[in-house]
């Protein structure tokens, strides 16, 4: 708990120093915590190039809305709730381009690609990538789901701060959340049987 | 991975009692429940219900106790175990979702493909260069903190020419930058004064410093004479010409007549300018030290 409030302490001091004028306090902010960030974006978005593009533009945000940073709140909480808008935005964004393009159905439940990849537990355990799956499983969610997962268990976030972070009432993070869950337990049996197995 | 699965759950737990060791000790004599436990606290409820209605209601509360989240007090955890150990439905959707919890929490933060913090102080510097004007510390006046956009823009180019140097030497902070910058100043105002008084207290340097003054004043001279044609700007122009002119003969004649003595006097000018510099930086230094609260 102590190291917490000192962690969030000093983030506070160098968001003063970098409101005036002290450019490589920032610097320190955007090398502390760009791994967060670009793993959210990544997982989001599911590709490193977009994932890379999209924590330049949300330190960059960050930075030109300092300002009006509230200095108790944590500036993590706070790079988390920049970088999921944006990270909805480009998704709606290629949503709305793949359904000009294709016509196609662009239903956000629609049938996982990966599915059609993981069927036998041998070949999961052949191409020896349990993440892969799961992280091709959390690409087919929903956008409100991906993110809670993607906060509650890669960022290892509180139910409270995904709550704070995505301005959701906690009720409702906790239903998108076991939502979330009981979509990809179908989508996860294989690696499931197999962890089974494994005991 | 059954291990890495149990330490997340560990963790968790760990964090969620940690004010308060009673309460963590209860849960843990409750996630394992004794057979004293045996449906005891459900008995009545099972009356009153239907089966099937009280699956429904554990159901609802199994994922707040995968969880752990913190809803679901350690009494109504040891009922809903205590309904697990006899319901396998139950137990088996439990058990499901644990695993799903478990395969989840399995990923793991990808390394950065690159840093990116050199390409967003770029940025920055492009796109929104300026945006904070250089201030000092918060502990001084604000009337004090107002910089011109000249002055502004100088340091703040300096300021990511440091940046950039920095990436290379990640782990150093910012005070022992302050005091490397300062020594480095320090060391090109000595290496300054020392040359000058090379220079100086050589004959040779000194003959050299009077000839190109000697040039330099033949030049103005001449530049006076053709300007002094022009009637009155040019009579204004002539006269400040002329003024230079006497000021650099003096400086000539200073020059020249300077013997030995000068060594003695600029060796004493070079310590009280460093003493002076190192004495300016160390105040400074310990003003940031003192405003960032001793870090
Ligand atoms: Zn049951």
């Amino acid at each position: 708990m102590r190291t917490v409030s000192l962690l969030e302490q000093t983030d506070a001091m160098l968001v003063r120093q970098t409101l005036c004028g002290q450019a490589n306090a920032y610097n320190t902010l955007v090398q502390r915590y760009q791994r967060q960030v670009y793993n959210l974006a990544y997982r989001m978005l599911g590709n490193a190039e977009d994932a890379g593009d999209l924590v330049q533009d949300t330190f960059l945000r960050a930075y030109g809305a300092l300002a009006s940073f509230r200095q108790d709140a944590s500036f993590l909480t706070w790079l988390y709730k920049i970088a999921s808008n944006l990270c909805i935005d480009l998704l709606r964004s290629r949503k709305t381009r793949y359904a000009l393009s294709l016509d196609a159905e662009t239903d956000e439940g629609r049938e996982p690609a990966a599915d059609s990849r993981s069927s036998a537990p041998e070949e999961i355990a052949v191409r020896g990538a349990v993440q892969d799956v799961v992280h091709h499983a959390i690409q087919n969610l929903p956008e409100r789901y991906r993110v809670v997962v993607i906060m509650r268990h890669l960022n290892d976030m509180s139910v409270e701060e995904i709550a704070q972070a995505l301005d959701l009432p906690t009720g409702t993070v906790k239903t998108h959340l076991f939502r979330a869950r009981e979509m990809l337990r179908g989508r996860l049996r294989p690696v499931l049987e197999m962890e089974a197995d494994g005991k | 991975m059954v291990a890495y699965a149990r330490y997340w759950k560990w963790k968790r737990m760990e964090n969620k009692y940690e004010n308060n060791p009673e309460e963590r000790q209860e849960w843990g004599a409750y996630a394992t429940p004794p057979p004293t436990f045996h449906l005891n606290s459900d008995k009545q409820e099972v009356q009153q219900n239907s089966p099937a209605t009280l699956c429904v209601r554990v159901q609802e509360m199994l994922p707040s106790l995968v969880d752990n989240d913190g809803t679901i007090r350690p009494e109504m955890a040891a009922a809903l175990f205590a309904h697990l150990a006899v319901c396998p439905t139950c137990a088996k959707e439990f058990e499901e979702m644990q695993r799903t919890v478990a395969v989840l929490n399995t990923l793991a933060l990808q390394p950065l493909p690159m840093d990116f913090s050199g390409v967003i102080m770029h940025r920055i510097e492009l796109e929104m260069g300026g945006l904070y004007a250089k201030q000092a510390p918060p502990a001084t006046s604000p009337i004090s903190q107002v910089q011109t956009g000249e002055s502004y823009a100088t340091e703040h180019i300096t300021d990511f020419a440091t940046v950039s140097q920095l990436q290379h030497t990640t782990v150093e902070t910012s005070v022992t930058q302050s005091t490397l910058t300062a020594w480095q100043r320090v060391v090109a105002l000595g290496a300054f004064f020392a040359t000058l008084l090379v220079f100086l207290s050589s004959g040779w340097g000194r003959a050299t410093l009077g000839a190109s003054l000697q040039t330099a004043r033949g030049w103005l001279r001449q530049i006076a004479q053709a300007t002094e044609e022009i009637p009155l700007l040019g009579w204004v122009t002539g006269q400040a010409f002329s003024v230079i002119s006497q000021s650099l003969h003096l400086l000539e004649e200073t020059y020249r007549t300077l013997g030995a003595s000068a060594m003695k006097g600029l060796f004493v000018d070079v310590v009280v300018a460093t003493t002076v510099i190192v004495f300016v930086n160390g105040r400074k230094s310990q003003a940031r030290k003192a405003s960032t609260g001793g870090l």
